[in-house]
């Protein structure tokens, strides 16, 4: 976990994982993703906001499942045998999001970024890292630990706790 | 190539704490008119490591303390210093700035270079005064030691410590260095040393066996080098180890000698408060002693550097739970292969039906061995109490021995965090409103010396923890009187139970001035309420002129949890076992509904508030509450009835937080894995009972429960 990204950087560039989420297509930095399971055995939690469906059970740790789908109102919130849940890992935590699906693996060269335009996306700037053309696609590679620890996510008590724990 | 040394910071901190930890505990044990030899090596020791890592590190404050606190103990240990309270307390002092300097490098801020230069100013000045004596002492000392010509060094390597090659090259370079020669010379012998686990060195004429002994101190244990020379030099009663000759060189002085040298240092060097708890001091040490030699046996045996046996690792709280989450799995899946087998024909009788009981019997093994890895002895808490008492009874004028019991005593880890601060007031209440000022024991007839105790001791599947102090016991009248001023419903005939009870409700306190210590009239209600929050109890018993005895009791661990399985619609809820008085099928003529659309449960003459779990749950399919069953619970003196469909049965979890990846929700008190593989939700009873609002029960609060 102690990788910089700049350490990779020199040459032949770094794996993202590709999901959709909203007709758009994102990518995440694959070390930051734990692995990639079926949406099932949820626990639902009363009293918190809708897209935090609940949690599960991840090997005998108890892991909240947001669904990004829900918190930015995009694609349908359908829940079978085909929906995905990424599983996050952020430094301590582990987080699950539910997204439309997953794609592929990509590499991404340093030189294939460029900074996010300022136009609204369903994911807003601030949680970019920037944007990169592979072919036919533009790839909008997402800031996950800034996105999961931000505010609106209300996956943490408050930036003070977070920082106590 | 420069190395990253950042990383390895974290194991400096934690081994400086532990050194800090060890080093005030000796400091504190140490009896100045008799100083134990091994402590002040210790002592050494520890500040000795922690400058080596500070300097490793770039921690010039560290190091700079370290180094003045080494040079002070050197001299004291070489015995051409007199040990004195002033050479503890400023040792105490340094060893506080240390643990300050430690936490703002951690946290990655600057140490206060202004208070490091105060410490070793401070610690210089004492190490001065020492330092023409230790130059005589020494030099008289040392032509004795060095007469020996050509002498030979049998060392052997320390069992249970690995013998790699460079393990050895090291403390052959060590060696080398005390005897003033190169490693070459002795290479032989490190031969022999990595084959065989042990060697005869040949050291060079002239070299100080004193010397090589102390220096090759740190690194070996006595018991693994024998310096014939030095076993001729105890003729001198010199080097001897464990006896009270090695300190020859510190002749324990005559007492009549010693006030005067003590007020010497305490004019320049210390605050007032001191003048009068020196006595005190020496009293409560002369009882330390006294109370036999078990202690000091356990403090030997607990010695970090000559203990083989008690070899431990230390290994990450994450990977521990990360063991106990697996063997949590296990058990599930266990379970899940039962409950398939028991359809089975063929597991019925067969061998796989006993192989899968044998898989099960280990499993449950297993996981209590892997949750006893989370217990430690209590006497990682115990042992900042000597200090505290020392501390505080000094500041308070007053004269108080602790007495500990138990520390061997283990229990989670989780707990024992959390347990300082309710303990730390319980003492600090003991030595402040229970031991009585000298004159009035005196006039009582007690001994002058106040008594704390600390107490630890398995109970059942509990951990109670007892603070008792010798002292007034508690006031009686003044109780009655305060709790009248608050407008409580008390008088003289009140039951002794329900007031001593007062003394944890919110606000209550009877100390007739605030100190700084304690009488704010916060802190009981909040040590309760801490001790509760763990699944605990604070009870407490006192008489009057004999002392007040405070009993906290505590869950084995934090880990397990005995638990009520709810169900709700097709939902399942954990309901901690503790809290459940009983349960019922409600007839429809005890729900009576209050304010329109509250109800309120008649239970043989009580009124109890009913809170539908579905309806605050959200639980969309939940059974009418006449169809379903009410549990019964208490939760701080406060009842209610929570209305679910069924119960499902008892059950052990391991209890999980929330926060470790998400954070608290309001309502739960945490969260465990199913026998289905599910995540089930934890119920926070607290939470419950005060959504579920009181009858005119709640007004009173706490007490409420023992006056109702």
């Amino acid at each position: 976990m102690d990788d910089k990204p700049q350490a990779q950087d020199d040459g032949q560039g770094r794996e993202y994982l590709a999901f959709s989420l909203g007709g758009e297509e994102y990518v995440v930095d694959i070390l930051k993703v734990q692995e990639i399971r079926t949406y099932e055995g949820v626990t639902r939690i009363a009293n918190v906001p809708a897209f935090i469906k609940g949690v599960m059970n991840l090997r005998g740790t108890v892991v909240p499942v947001v669904d990004l789908r829900l918190r930015f109102n995009v694609g349908k919130a359908e829940y079978d045998a085909t929906t995905i849940v990424i599983v996050i890992n952020l430094g301590r935590r582990t987080i699950g999001m539910v997204v439309d699906g997953v794609s592929d693996v990509v590499v991404l060269k340093p030189s294939d970024l460029r900074p996010a335009p300022e136009i609204a996306g369903v994911l807003r700037a601030e949680y970019l890292q920037g944007v990169a053309i592979l072919g036919p696609r533009l790839l909008i590679v997402v800031d996950i630990d800034g996105l999961m620890s931000s505010r609106e996510m209300g996956l943490l008590e408050t930036a003070g706790a977070q920082s106590a724990a | 190539m420069a190395v990253d040394l950042t990383q390895f910071h974290a194991v400096f901190f934690e081994e400086a704490a532990e050194h800090l930890a060890d080093m005030e505990r000796r400091l504190v044990a140490l009896d100045p008119a008799d100083p134990d030899r091994e402590d002040v090596d210790g002592i050494f020791r520890a500040a000795h490591s922690i400058k080596g890592g500070a300097n490793m590190f770039g921690f010039a404050e560290i190091a700079q303390v370290t180094h003045e606190l080494e040079t002070l103990l050197d001299a004291a240990r070489r015995g051409g210093l007199q040990v004195t309270n002033a050479i503890v307390d400023a040792a105490l002092g340094a060893r506080d700035f240390l643990q300050q300097a430690l936490s703002a490098a951690r946290a990655g801020r600057p140490a206060d270079a202004a208070q490091a230069e105060a410490q070793s100013a401070a610690l210089r000045k004492l190490a001065a005064r020492g330092a023409p004596a230790a130059v005589g002492q020494t030099a008289a000392a040392r032509p004795a030691a060095a007469v020996a010509d050509a002498q030979t060094l049998e060392l052997s390597w320390p069992a249970g410590r690995e013998r790699g090659a460079l393990a050895v090259a090291q403390l052959i370079e060590q060696v080398a260095q005390l005897a003033g020669t190169t490693p070459a010379a002795f290479a032989g012998s490190a031969r022999q040393l990595q084959e065989d686990g042990s060697a005869r060195l040949v050291l060079p004429a002239g070299v100080d066996a004193a010397q090589m002994r102390e220096g090759l101190a740190f690194v070996l244990p006595p018991e693994c080098m024998r310096l014939p020379a030095t076993e001729a030099a105890a003729d001198f009663g010199f080097f001897e180890e464990n006896l009270p000759a090695q300190l020859a060189a510190a002749p324990a002085p005559a007492p009549a000698a010693r006030p005067a040298a003590d007020f010497g240092f305490f004019d320049e060097n210390l605050p007032e408060r001191l003048q009068g708890t020196q006595a005190q001091a020496r009293d409560r040490r002369a009882g330390d002693r006294r109370q036999g030699d078990r202690r000091t046996g356990d403090r030997r045996g607990g010695a970090p550097v000559a203990d083989a046996d008690a070899v431990s690792i230390r290994v990450s709280a994450q990977k521990v739970d990360r063991l106990i989450n697996l063997t949590g799995e296990m058990m599930i899946g266990v379970s899940m292969i039962r409950s398939g087998a028991a359809s089975e024909q063929a597991f019925s009788s067969s061998a796989l039906g006993s192989a899968l009981a044998s898989v099960e019997r280990n499993m449950r093994e297993l996981q209590e061995a892997a949750l006893s890895i989370r217990m430690i002895p209590i006497a990682g808490v115990f042992a900042r109490f000597p200090r505290l008492v020392r501390d505080l009874s000094a500041r308070l004028g007053k004269v108080a021995e602790l007495r500990m019991e138990g520390e061997t005593t283990e229990l989670d880890r989780g707990l024992m965090e959390r347990l300082i601060d309710p303990l730390t007031h319980l003492v600090r209440n003991s030595l402040d409103h229970g031991i009585e000022p000298s004159a009035m024991r005196t006039a009582a007839g007690k001994p002058v010396r106040g008594t704390v105790w600390l107490r630890a001791r398995h109970e059942g599947g509990n951990v109670v923890i007892e603070v008792e102090d010798d002292g007034a016991g508690l006031p009686r009248e003044k109780i009655v009187r305060r709790a009248r001023e608050m407008g409580m419903q008390i008088d003289e005939s009140s039951s002794d139970a329900k007031l001593w009870d007062l003394i944890f409700a919110p606000g209550f306190s009877t100390a007739e001035q605030v100190s700084d210590v304690s009488g704010r009239g916060v802190g009981m209600d909040v040590v309760r309420r801490n001790v509760r929050e763990f699944g605990g109890n604070v009870e407490v018993s006192t008489q009057p002129d004999k002392g007040t005895r405070m009993t906290v009791r505590l869950p084995l661990t934090l880990a397990i949890m005995d638990g009520m399985e709810l169900a709700l619609g097709d939902e399942i809820y954990i309901l901690p076992l503790n809290a459940i008085i009983e349960s019922l099928r409600p007839a429809p003529e005890d729900l009576k509904s209050i304010g329109g659309a509250r109800r309120a449960l008649q239970l043989r003459g009580e009124v109890l508030p009913v809170l539908p779990l579905a309806e605050v749950l959200g639980v969309a399919e939940a059974l009418p509450i006449t169809e379903g069953v009410l549990v019964v619970v208490e939760n701080a003196g406060r009842r209610a009835a929570l209305a679910v469909d069924a119960l499902l049965g008892q059950q052990q979890v391991v209890v999980k937080n929330l926060e470790a990846n998400f954070r608290r929700v309001h309502g739960l008190a945490g969260a465990t894995i199913l026998g289905s593989g599910a995540v089930g939700l934890i119920l926070d009873v607290e939470a419950l009972v005060q959504r579920a609002g009181g009858f005119g029960r709640a007004a009173a609060g706490e007490t409420q429960r023992d006056l109702a």
